[in-house]
C-alpha cells in the first residue's frame, strides 16, 4: 500500500474514533441554548443497575395493617377533634413487631393464617418480579405482615445525577408502575365503568373472565410496544358477544380485583382476531402482561395492598447505591484505568504495533458503549466485568497472534510472510475460543434470568466485537505499517537472522 | 519449562482435598442451617432499623446518622449496609443487620434513637414526626429461579463446549475439556462452600465467567497440543513431553488472560471500596471474582495439560489412536 493511501485511511479512522469518543463520553450544554438544553453522552445514557445507581424500595401493607409511624401519628395526637379516631385506633389495632394489625384480621389463631397469606402473596409478587427481567430484586416479608419490594431504580448516569430530569422521572414512574401493578390482588373482570362498582361487571356471575385468556405477553415491533392478549376460542366468542351487544358510544375496561388497569375495549365493535393488542410503553406493557398472565393462570394475591384509607400511600424511595454515591464515577475510572493499562502494556511490548492494538482497544470500548446505549441493557458491576472479559479476549487473541508472528520472524522470515503464517497458525485457536464464547454468551442470555441474562448479552456483544476487531487488527497493521521502512522495528521484534538480499 | 505432566498426582491431591473438604462442609451446613452455600444479598433474610426524619426537625442527614451510629455503637451493633432515600418531606435511612443480630440489642438501640430524636426535637413539637423502627425481614426465595436458571445455563455451556471440542478434536481431547470444566465447577463450588463467601447473583455471574475463562485456557492449550503433535520435530516427543511443551508455549497467553481479569477485578473492587468505604459491601463479589480467576488459572493452565498427559497415556494404552486435529 502506498504512503498516501495509508495516511488517508489512518487519518480517517483516527478522526472517526476521536469524534465517536467525544460523542460517547462528553456531556455538555448544547451551544446556543444558553444552558437550557444539554447533550448527554452515550456513556451517561446507559441504564445502570441497582448496585451502581441505587435501588427503589417500597413497603406495601395489606388491608388491616398499618405502620408504626402511621399508628403513632394518630394515637399521639391529643387534639380533641382527633379523639374519636384515636380511640378507634387504640381499640382496633394490636402491636405485632413494628406493625399494628386489625384485631379482626388476626382472628382466633393470633394471626398465623393471616401471616401465611401475606407470605404466599409475597411469593407470587416475587415470581411476578422475576419475570420483569430486573438485574437484581428482592422481596421480603416485614415483621410477618407487610411486604418490602426492592428493585433497581433503573437510572442512567444522567438521570441519577439529575442532569436529565425527564429520564429520572420516567425511570421512577416505571418502577412505581411496576410496584403498583404487580401487587394488585383479585381476579380479572370486564366492567363498563371507569370506577369500580360491584354491579358494573359485564361478565355474568356464572362465567369467569380469567378462562377467556390463554396468555398475555409484551410485544414490540418497529419501536412500538404493546401488550398482547391471546384469547381462547371460547373467550373470543364470548367476548365478541359481550362487546357487540353493547352501546357503540361506551367502553369496557379490564379490572384486576377492584382496580381499573386502563385497558379499554370499544363497545359495539366486533373483534377480528383472537390476539388483542393494547399499545403502551415498554415497561408498562411488560407490567400488564405479567399481571394478566399471572392472574389468568391462577396466581392471585389474597390480600389487598396499598389501601390509602388506612395508611399513607405507598411511597417509592430511590435509595443510595450500595457502592456509595459516587459509584458510577469510580467504576468508570476503574474501567478507564483497565483500558489505559492494556494500552500502555501493548505499546511497551509491541512499540508502534502496540499503537495499532491501542486503536483497536479504543474501538472495542466505543463499540460496546454504543451497543449498550442502543440496546438499553442494564449494566451492573458484573456486567462491566462481562465487557472487560470481552476486552481480555480481544487482547489475548492479539497477543497470541503477535507472539506467533514474532516466532516466525525469529527464524528469519520477512514480516509479511511471518504475519501470514502467524495468523494462519493461530486461526483455529482464536476461532475455537470465540465460537465457544459466543455460544456460551448466547446461552447465558437466553437461559439465564436477571443479571445473568444481562451479562450474557453484554458478553455476547463483547465476544462478537472481539472477533471482528481481531481481523480488523490485521487490516490496520497492514495499513499503518505500510509507510514504515523498518517493519521489524515497527512491531518491536528483534531481527534474529539477517536477511539475505 | 515446568514438567506439569509429572505433577498430576499432586494436582489430583490438591483438588480432591479442596473439593472433599468444601463439599463436606457445605453438606454439614446444609443439614444444620439449611444453607449449603452462604446465601447473601437478595437471597438472605436480615434485620433492619429504619429511621425516617423530616426536614422541619433535622436539616442534615449527618445529624441523624450520628444519633443512630452512637446508639448502635453503644449497643455493640455493626450494620452490614446503610442506604438512604428522599421520602416526601424528609429522608428515610435504612440500616441493615445480619439475621443473627441480637433482637434485644436492636430494640434497645431503636429506643435509644427515638429518645435522642425526641430530645433533639423537643423545641419544635411534643410529638416528633421523625421516628426509628426495628424490623425483621424474611427473604422470599425468588432467587431460586435465578439459581436454577444459572445452573441450567452452566450445564448447557458445559455440554456445548464439550461437544464442540469433540467435533474439533477427538475423544481424548473431549475428555480433557469435560473433566477440566467439571473440575472448575466442583472446585469453585467447594471454595464458595469452604470460605462461606456470600452467594449473590453477581457471584453466580462470576462462577459462569470462571467456567468460560477455563474454557479459553483449555482451548488454547488443546489447540497447541494438536499443532505440536503434527509438527515434524515435536511429533517424536512423548505425550507427556508434548503436553509440557504446549503448556509452556501457551503459558504466557493464558497468564496474560487470567492476570488481566484478576487485575481488573482488583482494580474495580479497590475503587468500589474507595467509593463505598465499606468492606462488607465489596468483600463477597471481590473474593468470588478472585477465587473464580484463580480457579480458572489453576484448572486451565496447570491442571488441564497434566490431565491431557494422563488421559493420553491411558488412551494410548487402550490402543486408541491418539489425539488428531481434524480441522486441517
Amino acid at each position: 500500500m502506498g504512503k498516501v493511501k495509508s495516511a488517508i485511511i489512518t487519518v480517517l479512522l483516527v478522526a472517526a474514533v476521536i469524534v465517536l469518543a467525544l460523542f460517547a463520553t462528553i456531556s455538555c450544554g448544547v451551544p446556543g441554548s444558553d444552558g437550557v438544553k444539554r447533550y448527554n453522552s452515550f456513556l451517561s445514557m446507559i441504564p445502570l443497575g441497582g448496585d451502581i445507581t441505587g435501588e427503589a424500595t417500597a413497603v406495601i401493607y395489606p388491608e388491616g395493617v398499618i405502620s408504626d409511624s402511621d399508628y403513632n401519628y394518630v394515637v399521639s395526637d391529643e387534639d380533641e377533634n382527633n379523639k374519636e379516631k384515636r380511640e378507634k385506633y387504640l381499640d382496633k389495632y394490636l402491636s405485632k413487631g413494628s406493625l399494628w394489625i386489625d384485631k379482626e384480621k388476626l382472628g382466633d389463631d393470633d394471626g398465623k393464617a393471616f401471616a401465611e397469606s401475606v407470605k404466599n402473596d409475597a411469593e407470587i409478587i416475587s415470581d411476578r418480579l422475576s419475570r420483569k427481567g430486573y438485574t437484581g430484586y428482592s422481596v421480603t416479608v416485614v415483621d410477618g405482615y407487610a411486604v418490602r419490594l426492592t428493585i433497581p431504580a433503573g437510572f442512567s448516569y444522567s438521570a441519577y445525577k439529575n442532569y436529565d430530569v425527564s429520564a429520572r422521572s420516567e425511570a421512577l414512574s416505571d418502577a412505581g408502575h411496576a410496584v403498583n401493578y404487580l401487587t394488585l390482588a383479585g381476579k380479572l373482570d370486564l366492567r363498563d365503568g371507569t370506577e369500580y362498582d360491584s354491579s358494573n361487571s359485564l361478565i355474568s356471575i356464572k362465567e369467569d373472565f380469567n378462562s377467556y385468556i390463554k396468555s398475555a405477553s409484551a410485544f414490540s415491533r418497529a419501536g412500538t410496544d404493546a401488550l398482547r392478549i391471546d384469547l381462547t376460542n371460547e373467550g373470543f366468542d364470548k367476548l365478541n358477544s359481550i362487546l357487540t351487544a353493547g352501546d357503540s358510544n361506551s367502553s369496557a375496561y379490564i379490572y384486576v380485583g377492584e382496580t381499573n388497569v386502563q385497558l379499554t375495549f370499544t363497545m359495539g365493535t366486533a373483534l377480528s382476531d383472537k390476539s388483542l393488542y393494547f399499545q403502551a410503553s415498554k415497561s408498562y406493557s411488560e407490567d400488564y402482561a405479567i399481571l394478566i398472565d399471572s392472574v389468568a393462570k391462577g396466581a392471585r394475591l389474597q390480600n389487598n395492598y396499598n389501601d390509602s384509607k388506612e395508611s399513607t400511600a405507598t411511597s417509592l424511595l430511590a435509595m443510595t447505591p450500595a457502592y456509595g454515591e459516587n459509584a458510577p464515577i469510580w467504576l468508570a475510572a476503574a474501567v478507564g484505568a483497565i483500558t489505559l493499562v492494556s494500552i500502555i502494556f501493548s505499546i511497551i511490548k509491541y512499540k508502534r504495533l502496540g499503537i495499532v492494538n491501542s486503536l483497536i482497544i479504543l474501538l472495542y470500548a466505543l463499540a460496546v458503549i454504543t451497543a449498550l446505549t442502543i440496546i438499553g441493557i442494564q449494566v451492573t458491576v458484573a456486567g462491566v466485568f462481562a465487557a472487560v472479559l470481552g476486552l481480555a479476549l480481544l487482547c489475548v487473541s492479539n497477543v497470541v497472534t503477535f507472539e506467533a508472528v514474532r516466532r516466525e520472524t525469529s527464524v528469519g522470515k520477512t514480516i509479511s510472510t511471518s504475519v501470514k503464517t502467524g495468523y494462519k497458525n493461530t486461526l483455529f485457536a482464536v476461532l475455537d475460543v470465540h465460537v465457544i464464547m459466543i455460544i456460551a454468551a448466547a446461552i447465558m442470555a437466553l437461559v439465564g434470568v436477571g443479571e445473568l441474562a444481562a451479562c450474557g448479552l453484554i458478553f455476547f456483544i463483547g465476544a462478537i466485537a472481539s472477533y471482528v476487531l481481531y481481523w480488523f487488527t490485521r487490516f490496520m497493521w497492514y495499513v499503518i505499517s505500510s509507510p514504515a521502512r523498518d517493519k521489524f522495528k515497527f512491531c518491536g521484534f528483534a531481527r534474529e537472522v539477517e536477511e539475505d538480499d | 519449562m515446568i514438567k506439569l505432566s509429572s505433577k498430576m498426582r499432586l494436582f489430583a491431591i490438591i483438588s480432591s482435598a479442596l473439593i472433599v473438604i468444601g463439599l463436606a462442609l457445605g453438606t454439614v451446613f446444609h443439614f444444620t442451617s439449611d444453607k449449603f452455600f452462604n446465601y447473601g444479598g437478595e437471597y438472605s433474610s436480615y434485620k433492619s432499623v429504619t429511621v425516617s426524619y423530616v426536614y422541619t426537625e433535622f436539616s442534615k442527614t449527618e445529624d441523624v446518622e450520628k444519633i443512630c451510629e452512637d446508639a448502635f455503637g453503644g449497643a455493640g451493633l455493626k450494620s452490614i449496609s446503610v442506604a438512604s432515600g428522599k421520602a416526601g418531606a424528609g429522608v428515610e435511612i435504612t440500616y441493615k443487620f445480619s439475621s443473627s443480630a441480637d433482637d434485644k440489642a436492636l430494640s434497645a438501640a431503636t429506643e435509644a434513637i427515638n429518645a435522642k430524636i425526641a430530645e433533639a426535637t423537643s423545641m419544635f413539637n411534643d410529638i416528633p414526626q421523625s421516628r426509628a423502627s426495628f424490623h425483621t425481614e424474611e427473604a422470599i426465595r425468588g432467587g431460586e429461579k435465578t439459581l436454577s436458571r444459572a445452573a441450567i445455563a452452566l450445564a448447557v455451556v458445559f455440554v456445548v463446549s464439550v461437544v464442540y471440542t469433540l467435533i474439533r478434536y477427538k475423544l481424548s481431547a473431549m475428555c480433557v475439556a469435560a473433566v477440566a470444566q467439571l473440575h472448575c465447577f466442583a472446585l469453585l463450588a467447594a471454595v464458595l462452600a469452604l470460605c462461606r463467601i456470600p452467594v449473590t447473583s453477581s457471584v453466580l455471574v462470576f462462577a459462569v465467567f470462571a467456567a468460560l475463562a477455563t474454557a479459553v485456557c483449555v482451548s488454547f492449550t488443546l489447540e497447541r497440543i494438536c499443532r505440536n503433535r503434527k509438527d515434524g520435530d515435536n511429533a517424536k516427543l512423548s505425550l507427556a513431553e508434548i503436553a509440557d511443551l504446549s503448556a509452556a508455549q501457551t503459558f504466557k497467553a493464558n497468564l496474560v488472560f487470567c492476570v488481566f481479569l484478576a487485575l481488573a477485578a482488583v482494580l474495580v473492587f479497590i475503587l468500589s471500596f474507595v467509593s463505598s468505604l465499606s468492606l462488607t459491601v465489596i468483600l463477597s463479589p471481590a473474593l468470588c471474582a478472585l477465587a473464580a480467576f484463580a480457579v480458572s488459572f489453576y484448572g486451565g493452565v496447570l491442571f488441564a495439560p497434566a490431565l491431557y498427559a494422563a488421559f493420553g497415556n491411558a488412551f494410548a494404552k487402550s490402543k486408541e489412536k491418539p489425539l488428531n486435529n481434524k480441522s486441517k
